[in-house]
């Protein structure tokens, strides 16, 4: 046994030091990446999350999750055109995903529309109560449309530019009017046909 | 008539979206031709109902904006203000304090009596305590007793509102306070010390001599 132990090299000494050098600077910079694109991105995820969820607290959670996901691709973020609209498919595709089966926000509203009835002037709470209803249907909507379209809707409704939208989206500048229109063109035909045409 | 233009370039150009002169040749084409226009339209009418929907979402969420509609800034001022009147107050209590300390303790040179033992034996002080560099007097000046710590409960053999004893005649304005061991008994005392370096005071600290 003495023997066999004996015989075992060191862990440094099969450390192939070129390599390893290589590969922690691929992570500095891969790490540099993330850092940018996170400072950059990471408030417009969690306002794009809040206003299709309502609940800032798990854009949040949801955004991070997306951060951290990224993070553990190092091969993505070695090319940023390619990991932004990545991080953005990710956090968008949870967030419709949590607005489909959220019991917690569907309970919340009903607290809110409760409160608001035990609160304040009539017609305030009926106005309050209409536009939670409005709310409700908006995001029933948007859980209902494939991710790209309520990407798309999302992130123009939070006032993104045509060029800032494909590069989110990753679709080309020349498309994204075709592709907005289309998704309008879904959403109102969704949304007329649950809820008739009061649009 | 100019040719006809894409849904997606006359969405385009409902957000401006399109260079500068394809959008002077949208809108001359939109004077000219109907079918285009009617697109346009519908278009433009769909962008906006879309987007007032989509703007139902910024809206803040009523239950978290209840509690913020009920908070005033009155009462914010009203904590700053007592804040300041309260840091104010015990700004002028220390300065004050300070100075009866000082007069209290350094005023009255006579009546103290620091000596070095190595002439001179102090009859009450304790025997052990007398080669080393400085001794007590028993006789002190009356103390005012205001001190907090004089009513500290007092151990057996110890005491706790020693008065500074000024080393010189000479007024003390300000100094800094050492914590100092005196002799082989380690006697813990607080020495004043000026700007200078220089001992001004002395005090023994938590000691009592035995009789």
């Amino acid at each position: 046994m003495r023997d066999v132990i004996g015989s075992v090299q060191p862990a440094e000494e099969f450390a192939l030091t070129p390599a390893e050098g290589s590969g922690s600077a691929s992570r500095r910079v891969a790490g540099a990446r993330l850092e940018a694109i996170f400072r950059e991105h990471y408030p417009r995820i969690v306002g794009l999350l809040a206003r299709l969820m309502g609940d800032r607290g798990q854009a949040e959670e949801i955004a991070a999750d997306a951060f951290s996901k990224l993070a553990g691709r190092p091969l993505l973020l070695q090319d940023r055109e390619d990991c932004t609209p990545w991080v953005y498919r990710v956090a968008t595709n949870a967030g419709l995903d949590a607005i489909r089966s959220n019991s917690r926000r569907r309970r919340r509203e009903e607290e809110a529309q409760a409160a608001i009835l035990h609160a304040g002037a009539q017609s305030d709470a009926l106005n309050e109560m209409l536009r939670a209803e409005r709310r409700a249907r908006v995001r029933a909507v948007l859980g209902a449309l494939k991710p790209r379209d309520a990407q798309l809707l999302l992130l123009r409704a939070s006032g993104l530019a045509y060029r800032e939208l494909a590069q989110t989206v990753g679709i080309q500048p020349g498309s994204v009017g075709t592709l907005l229109a289309r998704a309008e063109a879904e959403f109102e035909r969704k949304f007329r046909a649950r809820y008739g045409d009061d649009v | 008539m100019t040719e006809c233009w894409s849904e997606g370039k006359l969405r385009a150009f409902i957000d401006r979206e399109l260079p500068e002169e394809d959008i002077q040749r949208v809108a001359a084409h939109l004077e000219e031709c109907s079918e285009c226009g009617d697109l346009w339209a519908e278009l433009a009418g769909r962008a906006d109902r879309v987007s007032a929907l989509m703007h139902e979402l910024a809206e803040p969420e009523p239950v978290v904006a209840a509690p913020r509609r009920a908070r005033r800034a009155g009462p914010m001022w009203r904590w700053v203000g007592a804040a300041a009147a309260l840091a104010a107050g015990v700004l002028i209590g220390i300065v004050a304090l300070h100075k009866q300390a000082t007069q209290v303790a350094v005023a009255p040179p006579a009546p103290l009596v620091v000596q070095t033992a190595a002439g001179i034996a102090e009859p009450q002080a304790d025997s052990g305590t007398a080669h080393n560099v400085v001794t007590l007097a028993a006789a002190r000046p009356a103390q005012a007793g205001s001190s907090r710590r004089n009513r500290k409960p007092t151990a057996p053999g110890l005491q706790t509102n020693n008065p500074f004893l000024a080393l010189d005649d000479d007024p003390i304005e300000t100094g800094v306070v050492w914590r100092v061991e005196l002799g082989p008994r380690e006697v813990p005392a607080e020495v004043i010390v000026d700007s200078d370096g220089r001992p001004r005071a002395i005090r023994l600290v938590n000691f009592k001599p035995n009789h």
